[in-house]
């Protein structure tokens, strides 16, 4: 049975100075939100938040999530080669040094060991919030394959994605979708998909901060039509042709009547002055503060954002704190495919640094940016971190690390208990070790294997949102996860 | 990207998941118990008589959304050319629109390194870009056509002037032209499609600045028709 | 699956289109809903030309009953056919390699001393002007200190640093090979531009004259620097022409074996390859002397004689005839480097021309082991491997992270000293480049260096060493010869024509797998990929509403 949004809200919305083509939105064109979930599927009161950052090209979590100490494991006839000594990129290096040449930073109230690559601002800041999760079933080597995977939780058909990713069922299921003008923001070339929930769900894709800002904003404001114009037209898309009939039976009418009508909401609100991230802001304004938090050079904000994570979190921050969307899938860095030895030695450890270090400065704004019930915005927020799949532990024979099997992922926020590492690897070969998924510890008699369904189950869960579309899945919650009470 | 979605049809349909699909058919008002089927040996490809199922189509041709290059063709054929012979291109601070230096990144043109695949749905950056261009398209066809003599080289309202003389039957002609040029299909004067065309061209002429505009009411009218028929589902999704 | 699709379809469609037109109606409406024939003339040229069709062909089709057979032959034809025969070959390879095709021992980068813009590379400093390795040359020209007799460019001292002294000279000023106008020059540190051929080694194994183009060269000797014009170095605008290259290079064979009259199973057999200007120059002058650790794309002799085309003929395609191990478009640098492992090309392979896509089993995997390198031995991972490594193996004969072709290479050393003696002057790191040490089961001080692909050719791995000789060449025969070459070939072109999967369940009335195979089967006769989609365009499920 579907659940239909009211008049009301759409015209309270439009009340909001939308604009008039507002009232164009899907309350002229008739297009209900379609709810994906059974009745017994209520979405919380408050609309929460997510943000999942995509580190592409296969992350080599032994420098991160998943590491070991370097003075036990570095020998390649045992299974595990840290290696991390043949690390030459700077503060890698230097982070070894400070654990002693362990590899292993573990502050001081930190229940996690991370690596070497991982940034020290994020766990020195957030450390309570985080829950590591390892040995996670990738069940592929081949990259777009595991993107996907990851994405949606179910296993992709050849190369094509099946299912709907996480952050368009999470934006359909809370049954929000028009209070934000852009409910789903996708960036850095992730990939979203939308399989069966509304059309209204579905990522809006932008490149980066800049290009979202010239995308949302008429090019010609002298060549737009006229409202009465524009109303006709409305009326010509949303007549009943035999003709259209075709193109109802495979959802693209739908989708095309959807993207027309939010195309037109998205440049008469205004909603690109959001993105228009300028030089000197007002001191105080959400600009400065925003650029407060990525340390971003003021006088020259393309310095610190364009084209990197910062850059990419930033926008991310941006559209959560400003109320334009409510979920955002970024591909925040690619730390580069390093099957040899000149990328993984150098490359390779920076980025994921840089990486980890933006998420910390998101989640810092995040935290310091008041929501409307008076807590943080962070309050009700999840944050998911995941790449393609992981490296071999073993280097290869070009000085680089193959793919491997088992990977880990990043989780906090929302009903997420922090300080934790819920799963494991094997100390002997890096594969994944079943865990009981009560208490996360390792259970190689009775255990699970940890999969993507079953940390989107865990997640969507924790968020207090559904997630029967995973039903063929079979997910187990990873309880293990859950702050408790 | 929205996948074509008619693996939801099956999902839904055999209760695998409970991914929607949102029916289009009429909410049921009446509570009657269907009659059983009948027993009777039937053929594959029939349905039972009693439901009327009769024989199914056998499987056809499924639709996807343009290609960012071919959408770029296609709008610049349909536009048709300047009065010098120049194809008409959308343009952004003199760049071509759907280049990778203007917005053809932004648009998912894949380069086969980091983006391999494009949508082949409608996104809404997808219609927002789709109307910057159309507006921009067909604002050039209107001016260039004002400056043809001849109707016959127009490309826009060939079968009609744009002066404000245009018959009733000029304007239903060159209705039925432009669905034609745009969308392919040939359609009588009495087709439901022309009427709210015709709709679009009367708000656009009656609504038309007048003073120091460059193109006559008439010319603003036909320009929000091809605006209309470019933004329309049947061009974008073949 | 098909069959519940349809149904719903048939909810919500209802109705067969019935079209009134000036003098084309349809009288009653038809069991199956068809396109009406202009439609379906702007889905055919949208699909064969990316393009909608001139207002001439819908007025050449008014109250026709199907597509025209002279229309469809127009259309494959075009040349607009091409270019969409193009953009569908890229959608399946994906070819278009993003690599590094600079060095700091190649690539010139700009400096500015003291006002003035120089060119110089980073990487041989050191060796040109000692210290420690970031001294550039002086911004006064050569010619106010002048040339030792030799030729060599006079230096000026200044001073030690870390340890050793720092010698600096002036600049020259070049005409680079990368400006068409043969008046455009730039100012470039003269030890850069040095032009000698050769150099000397006095004394020691490696004793005798070497070329200066090569990567010792560029390496070792001060007297060698870029060669006449800077030929020996690049800028980063000749990378991205390069890179540009390649990946024109392999679309001009995919025209060849589209619309250029070559069988299309060719694609991935012919030794026929394509250069232009830059390709010719790179290939010639620069890639035989980027580091080992870099991206290597050496012409060996297996590779042909590569024309000769000066670099500013960006346009001027020369073809040339490669030899046995190349095939096809699978031995191109625009699928070799896009795919930079003999586990990445097999699994581009697998998936465009045998259709098939890699999964791991998703049942406990028992009866293996938990441990070792040997992926086909290895739980979950022999899933995949048992097959992917034998089908890697064929593509073992051209190195990984590069194009270079090791048809000609030993096969094996018995030692590492012999491995490195195997260039001239010797190189200590192409031994771990191109070869792995395999010990002897038997004798643990025999320590053999096998070319690496061949490192898992035993007893154990009967496939590799066979697979290793046959080389893509015998991959791509055997799937020709066997029909999956074109079978799978029709089915992409189906998909791409009919934008679904082909309905292949045997027991559903809507199977289409016959029709698929006798259309394979007129394709591999024909070898004809212009016949074989017209006959999908000619299905009636072509012209069917979905």
């Amino acid at each position: 049975m579907t659940k239909r949004r009211t008049l009301t809200r759409r015209a309270a919305a439009g009340a909001l100075g939308l604009g008039t083509s507002a009232l164009l939105l899907d309350g002229f064109l008739g297009l209900p939100h379609a709810n994906a979930e059974a009745d017994e599927c209520v979405p919380p009161d408050e609309a929460p938040l997510l943000v999942i950052c995509e580190f592409s090209g296969g992350w080599d979590t032994l420098l991160s999530l998943d590491p070991r100490n370097h003075q036990e494991f570095d020998d390649p006839a045992q299974g595990i080669e840290t290696a991390y000594d043949s690390i030459t990129d700077p503060q890698t290096v230097a982070l070894l040094a400070e654990t002693g040449g362990t590899g292993l930073y573990q502050p001081p109230g930190s229940n996690v060991a991370y690596g070497p690559a991982m940034s020290k601002k994020l766990i020195d800041a957030h450390k309570d919030d985080l829950c590591v999760v390892r040995g996670v079933d990738m069940g592929t080597l081949t990259h777009e394959v595991g993107r996907r995977y990851f994405l949606t939780g179910k296993f992709p058909r050849g190369l094509a994605a099946s299912g709907s990713s996480l952050e368009t069922a999470w934006a359909a299921l809370s049954e929000r979708l028009d209070e934000y003008q852009i409910p789903n923001l996708v960036s850095g070339g992730a990939e979203t998909y939308n399989q069966g929930f509304s059309p209204l769900a579905s990522g809006l894709s932008v490149p980066g901060y800049a290009e979202m800002s010239q995308a949302l904003r008429p090019l010609n404001a002298a060549l737009e039509l006229d409202g009465e114009v524009v109303k006709a037209a409305a009326k010509f898309h949303q007549a009943d042709f035999e003709f259209h009939q075709a193109l109802g039976a495979t959802e693209h009418l739908k989708a095309h009547r959807a993207a027309w009508s939010t195309a037109r909401t998205l440049t008469a609100g205004g909603v690109w002055k959001n993105f228009d991230f300028k030089a000197n802001p007002a001191a105080g304004s959400a600009l400065d503060r925003l650029y407060d938090a990525f340390g971003v050079i003021k006088s020259n904000p393309g310095a610190t954002l364009s084209g990197t994570a910062k850059g990419q979190a930033a926008l991310a921050a941006q559209a959560l704190t400003s109320g334009v969307s409510q979920v955002v899938l970024m591909r925040i860095i690619n730390v580069t495919d390093a099957h040899f030895d000149d990328d993984w030695q150098t490359n390779h450890p920076r980025r994921q640094r840089e990486g980890f270090e933006a998420v910390g400065d998101l989640i810092t704004l995040l935290k310091s940016t008041e929501d409307t019930n008076g807590k943080s915005l962070w309050d009700r927020t999840t944050l998911v971190c995941f790449s393609d799949f992981a490296r071999t532990p073993i280097l290869n024979a070009q000085g680089g690390r193959d793919h491997h099997l088992a990977s880990s992922c990043l989780v906090a926020g929302k009903g997420i208990k922090g300080n934790q590492v819920v799963g494991a690897t094997k100390d002997s070969t890096y594969d994944a070790r079943r865990i009981n998924l009560t208490t996360g510890a390792p259970d190689d008699a009775m255990g699970e294997r940890l999969r993507p369904s079953d940390i989107h189950a865990t997640l969507l869960e924790a968020a207090g949102l559904c997630h029967t579309h995973l039903s063929n899945q079979d997910p187990k919650l990873i309880t293990a996860m859950l702050k408790q009470g | 990207m929205t996948r074509c979605v008619r693996w939801s049809c099956v999902l839904a349909l055999t209760g695998c998941s409970q991914a929607s699909v949102v029916s289009n058919e009429p909410t049921p008002t009446s509570t009657t118990v269907p009659p059983p089927p009948s027993t009777a040996e039937m053929k594959p490809g029939e349905g039972p008589t009693e439901l009327e199922g009769g024989d199914r189509p056998p499987l056809g041709r499924l639709v996807r959304r343009l290609p960012l290059d071919t959408l770029q063709a296609a709008m610049t054929r349909v536009a048709g050319t300047d009065i010098n012979g120049k194809p008409l291109e959308w343009t952004v601070n003199g760049v071509n629109g759907f280049s990778d230096a203007a917005f053809g990144r932004a648009l998912g043109r894949p380069d086969y390194r980091a983006a391999t695949e494009e949508s082949g749905v409608s996104t809404a950056l997808y219609m927002k870009f789709v109307g910057d261009a159309a507006r921009d398209l067909c604002g050039k066809m209107a001016r260039n056509d004002l400056k043809r003599t001849d109707p016959a080289t127009r490309a826009l309202f060939p079968k009609a002037d744009a002066d404000g003389g245009a018959t009733e039957e000029q304007q239903i002609a060159n209705v039925r032209y432009l669905i034609l040029r745009f969308l392919g299909l040939r359609v009588a004067a009495e087709h439901p499609m022309v009427a709210p065309l015709r709709e679009v061209f009367h708000s656009g002429r009656d609504t038309a600045v007048q003073a120091g505009a460059e193109l006559s009411p008439s010319a603003e009218g036909w320009r929000g028709v091809c605006v209309t028929l470019f933004e329309s589902p049947l061009f974008h999704n073949d | 699956m098909h069959t519940i699709h349809r149904r719903a379809s048939q909810t919500l469609l209802g109705v067969a289109l019935v079209l009134t037109a000036s003098g084309t109606a349809w009288a009653t409406p038809p069991a199956t809903s068809w396109q009406p024939i202009e439609r379906a003339v702007r889905q055919l040229s949208l699909d064969l030309r990316g393009n909608v069709p001139e207002m001439s062909d819908y007025e050449l089709v008014e109250g026709a009953a199907e597509l025209p057979d002279a229309l469809i032959d127009a259309y494959l034809a075009s040349d607009d056919f091409r270019l969409q025969m193009r953009r569908y070959h890229e959608a399946l390879l994906w070819t278009n390699p993003s690599v590094s095709l600079a060095s700091v021992s190649t690539a010139l980068g700009s400096v500015t001393i003291d006002g003035v813009q120089i060119l110089r590379l980073t990487g041989r400093r050191s060796l040109y002007r000692g210290g420690d390795g970031t001294a550039d040359c002086q911004a006064k020209p050569q010619a106010v200190l002048g040339y030792e007799a030799d030729g060599t460019p006079k230096t000026e001292s200044f001073g030690v640093v870390g340890g050793n002294p720092v010698r600096r000279e002036g600049y020259v000023e070049i005409h680079p090979y990368w400006e068409a106008n043969p008046a455009t020059v730039v100012k470039v540190c003269a030890f850069d531009a040095q032009t000698t051929a050769s150099y000397s080694i006095a004394s020691g194994p490696d004793a005798g004259t070497f070329s200066c183009n090569t990567l010792q060269g560029v390496s070792r000797s001060a007297s060698c620097g870029c060669g006449p014009e800077l030929r020996g170095c690049t800028v980063t605008a000749v990378g991205n022409a390069v890179l540009a290259a390649f990946r024109e290079q392999l679309l001009r064979s995919v025209d060849d074996h589209t619309v250029g009259g070559a069988p299309y199973s060719q694609l991935v057999t012919t030794k026929k390859a394509y250069v232009n200007g830059p390709l010719s120059h790179f290939l010639s002058h620069v890639a035989h002397t980027l580091p080992l650790s870099s991206i290597q794309s050496g012409v060996q002799p297996s590779d042909g004689a590569v024309p000769s085309v000066p670099y500013a003929a960006g346009d001027t395609w020369i073809s040339y005839e490669r030899e046995a191990p190349h095939a096809g478009i699978l031995t191109l640098p625009g699928y070799l480097l896009r795919y930079q492992t003999l586990r990445g090309r097999a699994n581009r392979y697998r998936i465009v021309f045998r259709g098939q896509y890699f999964e791991p089993p998703s049942s406990k995997d028992t009866g293996c082991l938990d441990v070792g390198d040997d992926l086909t031995l290895r739980c979950v991972c022999r899933g995949c491997h048992t097959t992917l490594e034998p089908l890697a193996a064929h593509f073992g004969k051209f190195a990984e992270a590069g194009s270079v072709s090791m048809a000609d290479f030993p096969l094996s050393f018995a030692t590492r000293a012999a491995c490195n003696a195997a260039v001239a002057p010797s190189l200590t790191a192409f031994c771990d480049r191109f070869y792995a040490v395999v010990p002897s089961l038997e004798d643990p001080d025999i320590r053999t260096w096998r070319l690496k692909p061949l490192r898992y050719a035993d007893s154990a791995h009967p496939e590799v060493q066979p697979n290793f000789e046959a080389g893509p060449d015998g991959l791509a025969q055997s799937d020709i010869k066997s029909g999956l070459f074109h079978e799978v070939a029709v089915t992409h072109l189906f998909e791409f024509l009919m934008k679904r999967p082909p309905n292949l369940d045997v027991t559903s009335p809507d199977y289409e797998g016959e029709t698929l195979a006798t259309i394979a089967k007129d394709f591999r006769e024909q070898d004809d990929l212009r016949e074989a989609v017209r006959a999908l365009v000619k299905l009636p499920a072509y012209r069917r509403l979905p």
